[in-house]
């Protein structure tokens, strides 16, 4: 499918129910998730009478090239035919190379020793619905979009 | 196994987004917002965190009896009907005693259970309901009433085809709380189609790098600041002549008092430049319509009425009144307003205690009394207290000057708290009874928004022997005011649904009654408040000059009061303290002392922050997570510093309502804002407000750190 997570940083007011609603829907009655996204405020700074602050947000970019994917020892990390990121948990040895490796710093350590990378939600997309992020973003700054859909045309932000 | 999804509404903080609940086997696996909904399915991390509260294994769960001291932790678990026959036997004993003014019925900043506080304190014939809303909300509401006639909301929803123009937020963080009428989700969206958007703050907000025009006023001086933008639009004949004259009263009046405060001494006080100043007049006189979202920040001084007041006159002189994109006061839906479910019940004759000073605590439809003078009688006086039922409320984070709080709360003979939690205040009651969860509660949710009605619908059981809020005002009001009570919480949810014709089982499958059409714009202009048209208000008019202060004798027309520390007012002090504290400012997952139990919430800000400038910070010598020191005359407390380069240097703030859940003490003094504030007069002279937002300290590094 080709999708990918986009972030406005902009518009984002770092409000942080991405990140309970990530651990919201990956989280268990047995256990609780990490949370895959992060959100990072950057300033403010002052510069004349404007402000300058953004919100960064890290989740897993889904490299083409994912330097997380070569480093894994147990090749725990895999890409998947559409272009996404995966851990096999079975695998997974909880050593956190890939966080070390992550230019981004993205995959988060479970409580079970096991990495969580975000997976865009693919079962709420395949019923039809928005990642849980996106669906409870306040600010409308997060969103899905195709790989083609990039390619084409800079990612404007989602319209409320 | 069953699964099934329950649309119900969020109590987390009192805004009221819908949600979906999803319940396997009779326990709530997962929530989210209800994509068809006014909040378009939206939602912040305390509504998300819920699954966290309602299993949360430090919840109460029994009621309970205090066994040894007050504060000590010795509980006795009893049955709730020796737990409400004892509060109910208490109650009778001090009303034959003392009268029923000797109970004080408290709240919180309410779950939309307002009404039953209400009911329930005029049933039993007591004046003196508690609320902290005289420096949350009342003053709002009481600014709005004497001048306008009704409260008004900023119009972001586009039903009259037009957006704001003019955006301006003023003391408020909307993008993080929901909980005042306006949300975020709607705000965000007119922000994207507005032409200018001011933010007047003294520290730079999540949205600041949004805005056009920002105006880091001085805290505290906001008056002067609207004062000053009136004589810019009146001296520069940029107000709307036409609606000034056919619907506003004192114009003129008002005219000469804006001529006192001149952009030269405006920027004098406020530390804002003649520049943005006379800048933000003339677009929100002139790029219309506009609206000015007021924050609480505006009613925790010493001045709070007459503050909203000035904003108000900013509002009526540009004509922003009930056109669309303005300022509007919202039609409630089919049932009616909610609320005459607690007015139908005649009210005391009795002043509340408080409110034969601050006149306008007194004011109908909702008089309450004034904490601080209910403390200092307590301390100082007759004790006329006796007795307090305080229901989800937090008085020992919530009010000025926390020590002295509880040395008053030490000096009521009987207490009774519902909560969900053994929060501080209830550390030192007499019965705990243990509250149901939103999730674990059917009831009729009518806050702040006014244009709607929403179902708040049971999805689970309560965990252990909990029970919702209006279950325990009823069975309690059953036991003393039989009259006004119901058999059961169903018949007086019915009661309360009978002007939309539909009962609780219709209205729960319904969910929402909401009016979003073009019927809420230009209603002084038909019969909706007066035959002839015009406002609720004596003259029909919007009273710039306002004849109902003039009637309690105060200043009927707004004026500018330095704050009772500062460094003018005090300058002496400020050599020892010398930079300006608030309390103030929003962090988006905690709500007032609510969730620092919640695992999922405290894990993103463990500790309490306060923002320090990294100027003072090097003149103090404190790094960026430093633990540090803040002093005020009435004590100190520790926060962890956050550098922060949004603001004035000579600017701190605080977080409030800190305590720490997990230590066996919850220390309270060791972070708790309220250990800063003040308690002492001068108060808001008309309403009684405390002073949150601007007032001196001084920091310093705490050498040990944790």
């Amino acid at each position: 499918m080709n999708l990918l997570l986009v972030h406005d940083r902009n518009k984002c007011i770092g409000c942080y129910a991405c990140i309970i609603a990530c651990k919201l829907e990956h989280s268990s009655e047995e256990s609780d998730d990490p949370g895959r996204i992060r959100i990072v405020h950057v300033g403010p700074k002052i510069s004349g009478a404007k402000v300058q602050q953004h919100f960064k947000a890290i989740f897993c970019r889904h490299c083409l090239n994912a330097p997380c994917v070569k480093e894994c020892p147990t090749n725990a990390l895999k890409k998947t035919e559409d272009g996404r990121t995966v851990v096999d948990e079975e695998l997974c040895i909880g050593c956190r190379i890939c966080i070390e490796v992550c230019p981004f710093g993205a995959p988060q350590l479970g409580d079970d020793g096991k990495i969580r990378l975000c997976d865009i939600c693919m079962p709420r997309i395949e019923n039809g619905k928005l990642p849980a992020c996106v669906s409870a973003c306040v600010a409308r700054c997060l969103q899905v979009r195709t790989i083609d859909e990039l390619k084409t045309r800079r990612a404007k932000s989602r319209k409320f | 196994m069953s699964e099934r999804v329950v649309k119900s509404t969020c109590k987390s903080c009192h805004g009221g987004c819908r949600v979906l609940v999803k319940v396997k086997s009779g326990k709530v696996v997962h929530i989210e917002g209800d994509p068809n909904s006014l909040t378009l399915g939206t939602m912040c991390p305390k509504g998300l965190a819920s699954i966290k509260e309602v299993y949360n294994p430090s919840r109460l769960k029994y009621p309970l009896k205090r066994v040894g001291e007050r504060g000590e932790g010795k509980w006795k678990r009893i049955s709730w009907k020796e737990a409400l026959d004892t509060i109910a036997d208490k109650m009778k004993e001090y009303i034959k005693e003392y009268g029923p003014s000797s109970i004080l019925i408290g709240q919180g900043t309410g779950r939309g259970y307002n009404r039953y506080t209400f009911r329930f304190a005029r049933s039993i014939g007591t004046p003196n309901v508690l609320l902290p809303a005289h420096f949350c909300y009342a003053p709002r509401l009481a600014a709005f009433g004497i001048t306008v006639g009704g409260r008004l909301y900023c119009d972001y929803h586009g039903w009259g085809g037009e957006y704001p123009k003019t955006i301006i937020h003023w003391g408020k963080q909307l993008e993080y709380t929901n909980a005042d009428g306006e949300m975020a989700v709607w705000f965000l969206r007119a922000l994207e189609e507005a032409e200018h958007f001011i933010l007047v703050d003294p520290k730079a907000t999540p949205v600041a790098h949004r805005a056009d025009l920002w105006l880091p006023v001085r805290p505290g001086t906001d008056a002067a600041l609207a004062l000053g933008m009136l004589n810019v639009i009146i001296n520069g004949e940029m107000y709307d002549r036409d609606f000034v004259e056919k619907w506003t009263f004192g114009f003129e009046r008002l005219k000469e008092r804006v001529q006192e405060y001149d952009l030269d001494k405006v920027s004098r006080i406020t530390w804002v430049t003649r520049e943005k100043i006379r800048q933000a007049a003339e677009w929100f006189a002139t790029s219309k319509p506009g609206c000015i979202q007021i924050g609480q920040a505006l009613e925790a001084g010493n001045n709070s009425i007459q503050t909203l007041r000035a904003i108000i006159c900013l509002m009526a002189v540009t004509g922003n009144i009930e056109r669309p994109g303005s300022m509007v006061n919202w039609i409630p839906p089919a049932t009616g307003e909610m609320e005459e479910f607690a007015l139908e019940v005649p009210a005391p004759k009795e002043l509340p205690i408080g409110a034969d000073k601050y006149k306008l605590l007194g004011l109908p439809p909702f008089a309450m009394c004034h904490f601080e003078s209910v403390c200092d009688d307590l301390l100082n006086g007759d004790k006329k207290i006796k007795m307090m039922h305080l229901h989800g409320t937090n008085p020992l984070l919530a009010y000025a000057n926390s020590k002295e709080v509880l040395d008053a709360l030490l000096n009521v003979e009987f207490i009774s708290v519902v909560d969900l939690y053994m929060s501080p205040t209830a550390r030192y009651a007499d019965i705990v009874l243990p509250a149901a969860h939103w999730l674990e509660t059917d009831d009729i949710y009518d806050m702040h928004p006014r244009f709607f009605v929403s179902a708040i619908v049971k999805a689970v059981e309560p965990v252990g022997e909990a029970l919702p809020d209006n279950v325990i005002f009823n069975e309690l009001g059953k036991r003393i005011a039989p009259r006004y009570w119901f058999n059961n919480v169903y018949e007086m949810l019915n009661y309360q649904l009978r002007k939309a014709g539909i009962t609780w089982e219709e209205f729960k499958k319904i969910g929402v009654l909401a009016k979003t059409g073009k019927e809420h714009y230009y209603k002084y202009k038909t019969k909706y408040w007066r035959e002839e048209g015009g406002f609720p208000t004596p003259t029909g008019k919007i009273e710039l000059y306002s004849t109902i202060l003039e009637k309690f004798g105060y200043d009927p027309l707004p004026h500018y009061r330095e704050p009772n520390e500062s460094p003018y007012s005090t300058p002496d002090l400020y050599k020892e303290y010398p930079l300006i504290l608030s309390t103030g400012g929003r962090v988006p997952y905690y709500f007032h002392s609510q969730y620092r139990q919640n695992p999922w919430l405290r894990e993103l800000q463990p500790d309490p922050v306060a923002l320090v400038h990294p100027k003072t910070a090097e003149k103090y010598g404190i790094s960026d997570g430093d633990w540090i020191w803040i002093e005020t005359p009435r004590g100190k407390i520790r926060q962890k510093a956050r550098l922060f380069e949004g603001m004035d240097p000579r600017y701190v703030f605080v977080q409030a309502s800190w305590y720490y859940p997990e230590k066996p003490d919850l220390g309270i003094w060791e972070s708790n804002a309220n250990v800063l504030t003040s308690n002492k007069p001068p108060f808001d002279p008309c309403i009684g407000s405390t002073t949150f937002r601007a007032m001196l300290c001084k920091i310093y590094k705490s050498e040990g750190g944790e």
